[in-house]
């Protein structure tokens, strides 16, 4: 990317960051739009620790809800385990009912930087121990293994007591975490800018990446790895150390999520999941940061949306207000796939495009072939021949 | 003249399946040497066991006197010995400076790497030109130069080079080959294998003709021109 780009690129996204950092003096930090905003940063983060992998090494990751599931998981039970006032032995209790009289066992001043440090190794080292016997699969292959090994976790989240099962683990008020002596409630001003820094954070981390010595040897494994490693470029190592990456964003992102759901319910936590992110990265451009906060923006806020009442129309009664289906948002994530595969097949925001990044006479092609699509009878080419 | 490099009963293939059934070969410092043969000979699997992708079941491979048999192909480069593969295998969408970045990837002296970048340019002025540009969208010839150009900023003591003629237009071969001839007269130890077996013999100090995985003639590159047996197999003569 030339330097004037490289400005565009970081002017972008300072201005989105700063569009974040701006909303709540306009909708405060309860309602509708800011947990929108939250919950679109958050799937953000996730969005380019998952970049890492797909779009930076090329491997095709079908199973990242691991990541999200391992982080939510592992910050809800820290936060609700209380320690049982007679035997002083670790509970978790389930379903939502609270003891009385015991004890947090891990809150403590800061301890949810702990934790989010401890969701963020914990899912390196899965992502390595996942990456480990998958290191020489390539395409196909590593996606159908990673989608099966996500299958494995989520049975096991689903089914495990200290889980909850398929009962959901709650973060009553006793139980949010603390930070600063502040609690990081859902709707407080504390966890916003707790979210907005990490996704600042990620969005700066994943530029250095890209340009880095590592990131280039990533782009190459991708690229060629016989290539890179004809370079001198140590492609286990490397695969391995994108593993790591991916992961440690994904347990961020994962714990994050758990707040903003103010739990955790292994039931949320299916292949669906790891599919969206993925589409996020498709829709915006595999490869491409910005293009991974697009796809992001679009398919979270579009689920929310779905979300809200719309008028139906019922025999006998008239008008009706309802909301869709929660499934009912795959249907349009599915129509914006096609749609995007005829129209623009490289993503909205693709990193690269042959010569410049965008150039106009690109732009002109696509526009004409765009309206030729509307149009009845033979287009202007072909009259013209 | 010392050895650089020194293949000794090299067995080496895939799987069960031998392909090189004990090749020994030598290249000394500064020479041209060229591997000619059939396909399926052999001569890019050699080069391949040489760089350790494939593995090598018995015998030796001796480089400035250590033993790199079986090496991972990391270190291999480490010790100065790179490859060009067969087909370019350019990162298509990294641009072309990128693509000669990556490889210097191994070395650490930012400032020599300059200067070696711009020598680079200097030897291929079109890639100088073109090197903003995705290596996807050079020519064939280009990409032919881009990767030699990739291979040399490695800074290697020897540099094997696999079919650089490959898919190239008369005109380009020639262009390809006289820069070959400039590096190895610049210093650049050279082994080179070649189905243009005449233009290969023609620059090469020393020429090995294999066949079904052993090497069945050795001999300065002119004296295998005459060699009424290479001139019926691979030059065309009847």
């Amino acid at each position: 990317m030339s330097r004037r780009n490289r400005r565009v690129e970081w002017f972008t996204l300072a201005a989105v960051c700063l569009a974040v950092a701006l909303v709540p003096l306009f909708y405060g930090f309860r309602g509708q739009v800011p947990s929108t905003v939250l919950k679109i940063c958050i799937y953000a983060v996730m969005a380019l620790g998952l970049h890492v992998v797909v779009g930076l090494t090329g491997l095709l990751d079908l199973g990242y809800v691991t990541f999200m599931a391992t982080g939510a998981v592992l910050t809800v039970v820290s936060m609700v385990a209380v320690a049982d006032p007679e035997t002083g032995t670790l509970i978790i209790p389930v379903g939502g009912r609270s003891l009385r009289g015991a004890e947090h066992l891990f809150h403590f001043p800061g301890s949810y930087l702990l934790v989010l440090a401890l969701a963020g190794l914990v899912c390196s080292a899965l992502g390595v121990l996942r990456g480990l016997p998958t290191l020489h699969l390539t395409g196909d292959y590593y996606a159908i293994v990673t989608l099966g090994m996500a299958e494995i976790m989520y049975i096991w989240y689903r089914t495990a007591e200290w889980t909850g099962g398929p009962q959901s683990l709650w973060l009553n008020p006793p139980d949010v975490p603390t930070l600063f002596g502040y609690k990081l409630y859902y709707d407080s001003a504390i966890y916003y800018f707790l979210v907005l820094m990490v996704f600042t954070a990620t969005i700066i981390g994943s530029i250095h990446l890209r340009d880095s010595r590592v990131g280039r040897a990533l782009s190459a494994i991708r690229l060629d790895p016989t290539a890179a490693m004809a370079c001198g470029v140590p492609v286990s190592r490397y695969k391995l150390t994108a593993f790591a990456v991916s992961g440690f964003i994904g347990g961020i992102g994962g714990s994050l999520f758990a707040l903003w759901s103010n739990g955790f319910s292994a039931i949320g936590m299916e292949v669906w999941e790891s599919i969206l992110l993925v589409c996020c990265l498709v829709l915006g451009g595999i490869g491409s940061v910005r293009g991974a906060l697009l796809g992001s923006v679009v398919l979270v806020a579009l689920g929310e949306i779905l979300r809200q009442k719309v008028p139906h129309y019922s025999s006998g009664v008239g008008l009706v207000w309802k909301a869709w289906p929660p499934e009912a948002r795959f249907l349009f994530y599915g129509l914006i796939l096609v749609a995007l595969m005829r129209f623009r097949p490289a993503g909205v925001l693709p990193d690269r495009v042959a010569g410049d990044p965008f150039p106009p006479e690109l732009a002109r092609a696509w526009s004409e072939r765009a309206t030729s699509l509307f149009r009845l009878g033979p287009s202007r080419k072909e009259a013209s021949r | 003249m010392t050895d650089v490099l020194r293949l000794e009963n090299v067995v080496a293939g895939y799987g069960r399946m031998r392909i090189l059934k004990g090749v020994s070969l030598q290249v000394s410092q500064g020479e041209l040497v060229a591997i000619i043969g059939a396909n399926g000979a052999g001569k890019t699997t050699t080069l391949m066991a040489i760089c350790g992708m494939v593995p090598v079941m018995s015998g030796r491979i001796l480089f400035h006197g250590e033993d790199i048999t079986n090496l991972p192909t990391v270190d291999i480069v480490r010790r100065g010995l790179t490859q060009v593969p067969e087909g370019r295998r350019l990162f298509s969408d990294l641009t072309v400076l990128e693509n000669l970045e990556m490889g210097a990837f191994q070395r650490r002296d930012r400032s020599a790497v300059e200067k070696d970048l711009e020598a680079c340019f200097q030897l291929f002025p079109v890639l100088g030109e073109r090197k903003k540009q995705l290596a996807g969208s050079l020519s064939g010839g280009e990409q032919q130069m881009c990767a030699m150009a990739r291979a040399l900023v490695a800074r290697p003591s020897v540099l094997l080079l696999d079919e650089p003629s490959l898919g190239l237009s008369p005109i380009l071969v020639r262009q390809i080959f006289d820069v070959i001839e400039e590096l190895n007269r610049e210093g650049t130890t050279i082994l080179l294998v070649e189905q243009n077996a005449l233009k290969a013999l023609q620059c090469a100090n020393r020429g090995y003709v294999m066949e079904t995985g052993q090497v069945a003639l050795a001999g300065p590159g002119r004296d295998l021109l005459e060699d009424e047996k290479v001139k019926k197999a691979y030059l065309g003569y009847s």
